[in-house]
């Protein structure tokens, strides 16, 4: 039932005592939680802003998990109405749960499902203290979907706009980040030229804010990039590094993309046997982290060069695997119209090469 | 730059800015000393944690400042409209309340910036 829960004020607890409760609000199942609101202190600000920092350090390892508790803690401080912290904070909350909570559906591919929560992050935003600054993080996120829907030529007239806001209040982190979506779309419109010198500033300007997962995914993107012009040297030595600094923050999904670009710089090399461990490592990462839309994309992958070994039957065998994952996600309307040939073709027997290509085309995504 | 580095610069634009904020809540949103204490104890933990917020923790002290003052402004004047509603303020006080937070934020944050 809607409505507004009043509480005897509690003594508010320390930054570290927020962290602590954090870890514990998150080890506590989800049913379990809102009878034990008070004891698990999840009206506390301090809790709040240490269960978004966790939930956002997740994000990239596992998008699934994030998503249902960014959602669990949404609906929480939705219904009934809490009284959370003062001034704006309730509305941070609300708001930020919605973009990690959006975040999420974006890296798990379920486009519709992220729009709706940047809705709800816009509407709750529009009531904080310093409302550009937390919209400017929201656009960030929708130029990102803009870029999986492969609408480049918006990306790249409102990513200079977003940049200017940034430097403006002095959020250079968040400016880099901008810069990744403009070399992302130069890797996805064919410049790689451009791409490398894009991601080699990126990689400059990561080191001296000294951000190793910014530093990481610039190399991440330079591997990629290396190797899809056959420059093994230079590949080799930017996943060198990338591993390095991906192994140090744990981080899966980083680990899983340096298997993928050497898997793409043996394929470019003329080794399709050594190229599938590569791409099937990569997707035993992505697919214990429920990644399916990078699962799917590496499937077709494999499924092209299974062609090129004369494996056909095997290439049938994992493009079967991949179409249920790749029939959930929204397509834009090429990767439909690629989609339906390759379902079509596969149906009899005979893999349509083009459409695959087309397909694992629009998968084929580099590191944001 | 490590937290216990980021809470001082905090605390440090906490101490020069207080005496501004405190001169507002007075003489300009006309909140007894009772109340300015307890808004400004309010504010101070409100800025410690607004600080660590997403996208803000990596952003310069200083350029939070403007932030700061708006929540002074938005937390005065939001707590003498609760404390007026359905009685008629004197024109002072009026004029105050019906003048856009941002707008004297503004103000108190160049203020801040002259007498430093």
């Amino acid at each position: 039932m809607p409505g507004r829960l009043l509480r005897f004020p509690l003594k508010p607890i320390s930054s570290e005592e927020g962290v602590e409760a954090a870890h514990q609000a998150l080890a506590t199942p989800r049913e379990n939680r809102p009878g034990h609101a008070i004891a698990l202190r999840l009206e506390e600000p301090e809790t709040l802003l240490g269960i978004c920092g966790l939930l956002r350090q997740q994000l990239e390892t596992s998008p699934e998990d994030v998503w249902r508790e960014a959602e669990f803690f949404y609906r929480f401080l939705e219904q009934p109405r809490r009284s959370v912290g003062v001034l704006d904070e309730r509305e941070f909350f609300l708001g930020e749960t919605a973009l990690i909570a959006g975040t999420a559906c974006r890296l798990l591919s379920r486009r519709e499902d992220a729009r709706r929560w940047f809705d709800r992050s816009e509407a709750w935003f529009r009531h904080t203290v310093n409302s550009v600054a937390d919209w400017s993080r929201l656009s960030y996120q929708r130029l990102a979907l803009r870029v999986e829907a492969r609408e480049f030529d918006e990306v790249l007239e409102l990513v200079p706009l977003l940049i200017e806001s940034f430097e403006k209040l002095e959020m250079r982190e968040e400016a880099l980040k901008c810069r990744f979506l403009e070399g992302i779309v130069l890797m996805e419109v064919d410049q790689p030229t451009r791409a490398i010198e894009r991601f080699r500033r990126i990689r400059a300007g990561a080191r001296s804010l000294g951000n190793d997962q910014l530093l990481a995914t610039a190399l991440t993107n330079l591997v990629q990039l290396h190797a899809s012009q056959g420059e093994a040297e230079e590949a080799l030595d930017a996943s060198r590094h990338a591993l390095l600094v991906w192994r140090r923050l744990d981080n899966r999904v980083g680990v899983a993309k340096i298997h993928w670009g050497i898997g793409d710089l043996l394929r470019v090399k003329g080794q399709p046997g050594s190229a599938i461990e590569a791409y099937r490592a990569a997707q035993s990462e992505f697919a214990a982290i429920g990644m399916r839309g990078d699962v799917a994309a590496l499937q077709l992958v494999v499924a092209d060069l299974l062609l090129d070994l004369g494996e056909s039957e095997a290439a049938r065998r994992e493009v079967l695997a991949a179409l249920p994952a790749i029939e959930e996600i929204q397509m834009v309307p090429e990767g439909v119209a690629a989609l339906t040939l390759l379902r079509e073709s596969v149906r009899g027997r005979g893999i349509d090469r083009q459409a695959l290509r087309e397909l694992h085309g629009f998968f084929d995504r580099p590191t944001r | 730059m490590n937290r216990r580095t980021r809470d001082g610069e905090v605390d440090d634009l906490l101490k020069r800015a207080m005496p501004v904020i405190h001169s507002a809540f007075q003489s300009y949103y006309r909140l007894t000393e009772k109340e300015a204490l307890e808004a400004e104890g309010e504010l101070s933990l409100w800025f410690h944690r607004y600080a660590r917020r997403s996208g803000i923790a990596q952003a310069p002290v200083r350029s939070l400042t403007l932030s700061l003052f708006l929540a002074a402004c938005q937390y005065g004047r939001s707590l003498q409209i609760w404390k007026y509603e359905g009685r008629e303020a004197d024109e002072n006080l009026a004029r105050a309340l019906s003048r856009e937070p941002g707008d004297l934020a503004s103000e108190l944050a160049e203020r801040l910036e002259r007498s430093s």
